[in-house]
């Protein structure tokens, strides 16, 4: 998603919000601000919509919108700095998204670990995460995120 | 000096001073090819309602914005008149384009003093140039996706294109051979075969060609290649002309050229001139008396004068044979011969290897669906019952056709579900069962005489004209111009408009015969060779060259004596002696007029009954005894004005044509109709006690009130049973006008309530609405003052109401909301009632949109004295309930008052829908938890036995699925999304499958199932695919496999799926900045 997009998504989903007597979940458009804030690697939107969809995936037991969530926060911090605390939340986001058996969103959390650890200047911790995102995106044929995965394997070598 | 050359004929070429330009848009193209063929100014709005159908007007206009500047860039200079209403090619010297060359090439040779189907030595050159023009087809290998007005322009202009390459070919063709230049004649006739390979003329012109030029074994192939083709594409022989040529050449017996072509050089080239007898209708030596033959037939029903109609009716059906179906509407006055042309297409069907299906309106009505009845009977009795149709499908055929209920006896009936959606589902029936018949056998439909047919019918028929596009059916019908602006065809004229709106038929429009054609029928009635010019302009003059007009006059003076058969010839009295009548109906009545009284009285007692009577209701009617009857019959059957069919058990009558029986009950003097219908009705009611609608209209014509009372509300009764709601409010409309003779009884007030409880059903909310107020007021006027039936009329005028759009429901809905108040009041001091329970249900649902849609009463700035007193009078209501027992006004608290009761009643139906009413509440304030609480409590409910309609308990199980997935519990909700569409399936109902399948994409895309998220796609554009519009507009769907496809590196095929929603959204909920919040998610 380019910068423009995400643009984008944020001003439809924020009228959306803003509207009363909605038959949308409001859950629904925190989740969805929130992931695309981390696929675009906006620490700040990230912050700024994370909270609410937590609490509201929590209020109402949506284990995917938690491992979502996590999963934000974990990009949230890696980009902070704050390296254990992201390593928390893409542990739990990893675990939630095991048990759902959600192949392409435990491939994308593997790939965030991956990020994770290139940070803290792991290669070999890298490598693996990257090789299992790899495999799950393969399996998925989710090419662009393979293209992606298969770009930072090779930036690590 | 800049020049365009625009190249259209063929793979289009666009050369702007000499050099060949690509335009960067297939639009560009389009919208240049259009200016420039129509050559006039269009519309900005017209023009980007062609080129993008499927936008809203402000997004297609700037589309069209985009494209002209594009075009402008792309060809500059002056080519270009563009205002801000309108856009036009502006002509000029510089601009040259072919076709406009190949046009003007062909007018050319119409300056050549001859008719303009005949040729001469000058036509050679612009001729020859004229097809060397024409390169290929107009704009061959272009097409423009998703553009049917578009796509129809281009294809009708390319076949109007090659029909005239097609003459100019032909021309050259006998220029050529006319001066024995064989070898150009036959390639220009190879060349005009490749257009047409089944045209039997051309293959005809190549064998002479191939004869006179020697090749004589070369023209025999031609002949067997003809053969062949046609076997193989139509199953038919080649014609007699064809055959007689072929045995010509292979006797050695074929006229030289000169012989040949002369007549067709000098004349027409459409008109083959025979060699004549000598003439045999001079008038007769002897004037009087003419010696009077038994019986002379004429032979009826020759198609004369049809040149330009009939190819394209054939052309229709080769096109529906070849599996694209289409629609052809045969109009005209009456007798203009519409049955003879259709006739002739059922023959041609039939012998093409297709099956010919016939159903005939009659004006004196029937039982609902009756033209369609006698198709399935049609349909049924030649083939199987498909293994592959489902039960439900063949129980809503034999609902259509109820007679053959006793054959299928093995087909259970269908459980009752609610009234919308089995009509939609008998719609959808029919129409699958029509589709699946072509699909083993083309099928001609034909429905005649449409202009009488019932609502019910024309809206089955209006369903099937839509969806033909895909199977090998064509669809005819016919019609009376002179007639679509009589009450009763209104709802034909409707469909009419909307099928030339959507581009979805043909209209053939028949007219009167000119002179030669009159003496052409003339001639093939009398089956003799020639007419006398003489007698061919009396019958012309005084009949305007109506066909029927023409037999009928033809008949009267037979049956005068005036004209007659002897010697094996046809004389004539001398024409002074003759008087011809001046009108169709006074030719039928001379006719009858002339027989002796019992045939005559026959004959109008079998009018009464209708254009088809049976035997035995004639004899039951008559007082006649049978052995007269029987012999009178034999005689009008000679007369040939009726013929006989025998039927299971009977015999059935059918005047030849519809003109008669209403001539002659035209003849007939108010109180002898009258009579004669009471006759009918008591024989009918003798012999046929099931036939209500007949019953009814022969009671009501026969002034039997007690009678027609009865039989009107039973027709009534069963046509609202089938979903023709708008035959029902006739027959209730009728009954109302014989009960409003007496003091309001309890009989008229359920009546008007009948009434009002149809017109709902059928959309007329505001007529609706006003007969609920109108039986509301009359039950107060007349004093008898049922409580429950006050209330239940409050509620359905408020459930009414909230079936009606925002800007449709605001004259009543001061009113409406007052009348739920009163309703209210008056049922809280009863004890608990169903009655109340749904009141209350409704309340819920009126007080939830009112806070939805924004127009809660403090908003209303209502000025009138009337709406004042109703605002007053509501406030102090509501205000009033705050203090009393019912809880006070919510969504929330009517839903739950209404749900205690329920309990309290044990009602499981009234219960399910009062939880389904606060469910909407709760989720519009984001309790989803509690939502899925309730919506697993409906889902209880609906396993209790009691709890008897099947569709609310797909919905039920849809509402659970839905209501899960929304808080992540995909995996929970799958199974019951999956019953539902199994359930669905099961009674087709569409309205349902669609949100179950929705609901199973949801769970699929959360739970990374992509492949299966795309399966439940291709199943979506499956059902879009048959179901058309019911399921076209589904934006989630292409959103959802957008993002799968993106996901999956697929961009084009995403962002066409994007492009598809949106603009799918854009129909559906209009421009981006007036949607909801859903639009924006």
């Amino acid at each position: 998603m380019g910068e423009g997009e995400f643009a984008l998504v944020r001003e439809h989903l924020e009228i959306a919000l803003s509207q009363t007597a909605s038959w949308m979940g409001e859950y629904d458009i925190y989740a969805t601000l929130v992931d695309a804030a981390a696929q675009q690697r906006d620490e700040a939107a990230i912050r700024q919509y994370a909270p609410r969809a937590e609490a509201l995936a929590n209020e109402l037991g949506h284990q995917l919108y938690q491992g979502v969530v996590h999963r934000a926060w974990g990009v949230a911090h890696c980009l902070a700095g704050e390296y254990a605390e992201s390593e928390v939340r893409l542990s739990q986001a990893l675990e939630i998204f095991g048990k759902l058996g959600t192949r392409w969103q435990v491939g994308r959390t593997f790939f965030e670990l991956g990020e994770l650890a290139a940070a803290r200047q792991q290669p070999g911790e890298a490598r693996d995460y990257f090789s299992r995102a790899m495999a799950d995106f393969d399996r998925m044929r989710a090419a662009p995120d393979s293209a992606r995965t298969r770009t930072a394997l090779e930036a690590l070598s | 000096m800049a020049q365009l050359a625009l190249f259209f004929l063929g793979a289009p070429r666009v050369e702007h001073n000499g050099q060949d330009t690509e335009l960067d848009r297939h639009k560009s193209l389009a919208l240049l090819a259009y200016l420039a063929l129509t050559g006039q100014p269009h519309r900005r709005d017209t023009l980007a309602a062609l080129l993008w159908p499927d936008l809203d007007q402000r997004r297609a206009r700037a589309g069209l914005r985009r494209v002209l500047f594009s075009l402008q860039d792309a060809l500059p200079g002056k080519w270009w008149e563009v205002e801000r209403e309108t856009v036009s090619v502006q002509p000029s010297p510089e601009l040259w384009v072919d076709v406009a060359q190949f046009s003007r090439l062909l007018a050319g040779c119409r300056e050549h003093h001859h008719p303009a189907d005949a040729v001469c030595p000058d036509c050679l050159v612009p001729l020859t140039e004229a097809v060397e023009t024409y390169r290929g087809d107009l704009l061959a290998g272009f097409t423009l996706r998703n553009c049917p007005s578009f796509d129809d322009w281009q294809f009708a202009l390319s076949e109007n294109l090659r029909n005239a390459l097609a003459r100019a070919l032909e021309l050259l063709v006998l220029l050529h051979s006319g001066q024995r230049r064989f070898e150009p004649a036959i390639a220009y006739a190879r060349r005009w075969l490749a257009l047409d390979a089944l045209y039997e003329p051309a293959h005809q012109h190549l064998m002479r060609l191939y004869a006179w030029s020697e090749q004589r074994s070369a023209a025999l192939r031609q002949y067997a290649d003809c053969e062949r083709l046609l076997e193989a594409e139509l199953g038919v022989a080649p014609q007699a002309a064809t055959r007689d040529l072929y045995h010509a050449i292979k006797d050695n017996r074929l006229p030289g050229p000169e012989t040949v072509l002369r007549a067709r050089q000098s004349s027409s080239l459409d008109i083959e001139i025979k060699p004549v007898p000598a003439a045999v209708n001079a008038p007769a030596a002897e004037a009087a008396p003419a010696p009077r033959i038994s019986w002379p037939s004429l032979s009826r029903g020759t198609l004369v004068g049809r040149e330009n109609e009939w190819p394209q009716a054939t052309r229709l059906w080769t096109e529906a044979r070849a599996g694209e179906g289409r629609v052809l509407l045969v109009s005209g006055e009456p007798g203009i011969g519409k049955s003879r042309l259709v006739h002739e297409l059922a023959d041609l069907a039939q012998r093409a290897g297709g099956r010919a299906l016939t159903g005939e309106c009659y004006t004196e009505g029937g039982a609902p669906y009756s033209p369609l009845a006698q198709i399935i009977r049609q349909g049924l009795d030649d083939s199987q019952l498909s293994p592959g149709l489902p039960a439900y499908l063949l129980a809503d055929l034999l609902l259509l056709a109820p007679h053959l209920r006793p054959r299928f006896a093995h087909i259970p009936s269908n459980p009752k579900l609610d009234a919308d959606f089995e009509r939609q589902r008998l719609v959808e029936s029919f129409v699958t069962w029509c589709l699946a018949l072509a699909q083993t056998q083309p099928v001609l439909m034909v429905v005649e005489d449409v202009h009488w047919a019932d609502s019910g019918t024309l809206a089955l028929l209006h369903n099937l004209a839509r969806r033909v596009r895909q199977a090998p059916l064509l669809l005819v019908l016919t019609f009376r111009d002179t007639e679509i602006d009589q009450v009763q065809a209104r709802g034909l004229d409707r469909i009419l408009l909307d099928l030339e709106r959507e581009r979805q038929a043909v209209s053939l429009q028949l007219t009167r015969l000119g002179r030669d054609d009159t003496g052409t029928l003339l001639a093939a009635l009398l089956a003799t060779g020639t007419v006398s010019a003489e007698f061919i302009d009396s019958v012309f003059r005084e009949t305007e060259g109506n066909p029927f007009f023409v037999e009928e006059t033809c008949r009267a003076l037979i049956d005068q004596g005036r004209l007659y058969h002897v010697g094996g010839m046809w004389r004539r009295q001398d024409l002074a002696q003759v008087v011809l009548p001046r009108s169709v109906r006074a030719a039928i009545l001379a006719r009858v007029q002339r027989l002796p009284a019992l045939l005559q009285e026959t004959l109008r007692l079998a009018a009464v009954v209708g254009r088809r009577f049976e035997f035995d209701v004639l004899r039951a009617a008559s007082p006649h005894p049978e052995e007269a009857l029987i012999t009178a019959l034999e005689v009008v059957e000679r007369l040939q004005l009726v013929s006989s069919e025998p039927q299971a058990g009977s015999v059935t009558f059918t005047f030849a044509h519809a003109l008669i029986p209403f001539a002659l009950r035209e003849s007939l003097s108010h109180p002898r109709l009258r009579q004669l219908h009471a006759q009918v009705a008591a024989a009918i009611e003798a012999i046929h006690p099931g036939n209500l609608d007949e019953l009814a209209y022969h009671y009501a014509a026969g002034g039997q009130r007690t009678k027609a009372i009865d039989y009107l509300r039973r027709a009534g009764d069963r046509a609202a049973a089938v979903y023709a709601y708008d035959s029902a409010l006739q027959y209730f409309r009728q009954l109302l006008g014989l009960l409003e003779a007496e003091p309001a009884d309890a009989a008229r007030l359920e009546v008007m309530e009948q009434m009002a409880d149809l017109e709902q059903w059928r959309g007329e909310r505001t007529e609706a609405i006003r007969l609920y107020q109108a039986t509301l007021d009359l039950r107060q006027q007349s004093g008898g003052w049922d409580k429950w039936a006050v209330v239940r009329l409050n509620r359905k005028i408020g459930e009414t109401l909230l079936r009606m759009q925002k800007v449709e429901m605001q004259p009543f809905q001061m009113a409406a909301q007052a009348g739920l108040a009163r309703a209210l009041q008056m049922a809280e001091s009863e004890p608990p009632h169903l009655e109340t329970v749904r009141l209350l249900t409704t309340l819920a649902k009126e007080v939830y949109w009112e806070t939805v849609l924004g127009t809660s009463l403090a908003t209303r700035t209502g000025t009138e004295r009337s709406e004042a007193a109703d605002k007053a009078y509501w406030q102090a209501v509501v205000q009033g309930l705050h203090t009393k027992r019912l809880p006070r006004a919510g969504a929330e608290q009517f839903a739950l008052a209404a749900i205690a009761m329920a309990e309290q009643l044990d009602a499981p139906v009234e219960l399910s829908a009062a939880l389904d009413a606060l469910a909407t509440d709760y989720a519009s304030r984001q309790r989803h938890l509690a939502c899925v609480e309730l919506a697993l409590r409906r889902l209880a409910l609906s396993r209790d036995p009691r709890f008897g309609d099947y569709r609310e308990r797909i919905d039920v199980l849809c509402g659970a699925g839905s209501r899960l997935a929304g808080v992540g519990q995909y995996a929970r909700a799958l199974p019951y999304v999956l019953e539902a569409e199994s359930m669905a399936s099961q009674i087709g109902d569409i309205s349902l499958i669609i949100p179950a399948l929705v609901t199973q994409a949801v769970c699929f895309f959360g739970l990374d199932r992509w492949d299966e998220m795309l399966q439940i796609e291709e199943k979506r554009r499956a059902l879009e695919a048959s179901h058309g519009s019911l399921v076209s507009r589904m934006c989630f769907f292409c959103g959802l496999s957008a993002n799968v496809l993106a996901l999956r590196g697929e961009a084009e095929l995403s962002r066409d799926r994007r492009e598809e929603a949106h603009n799918n959204m854009v129909t559906r909920l209009g421009p981006v900045e007036t949607w909801p919040a859903v639009g924006h998610y």
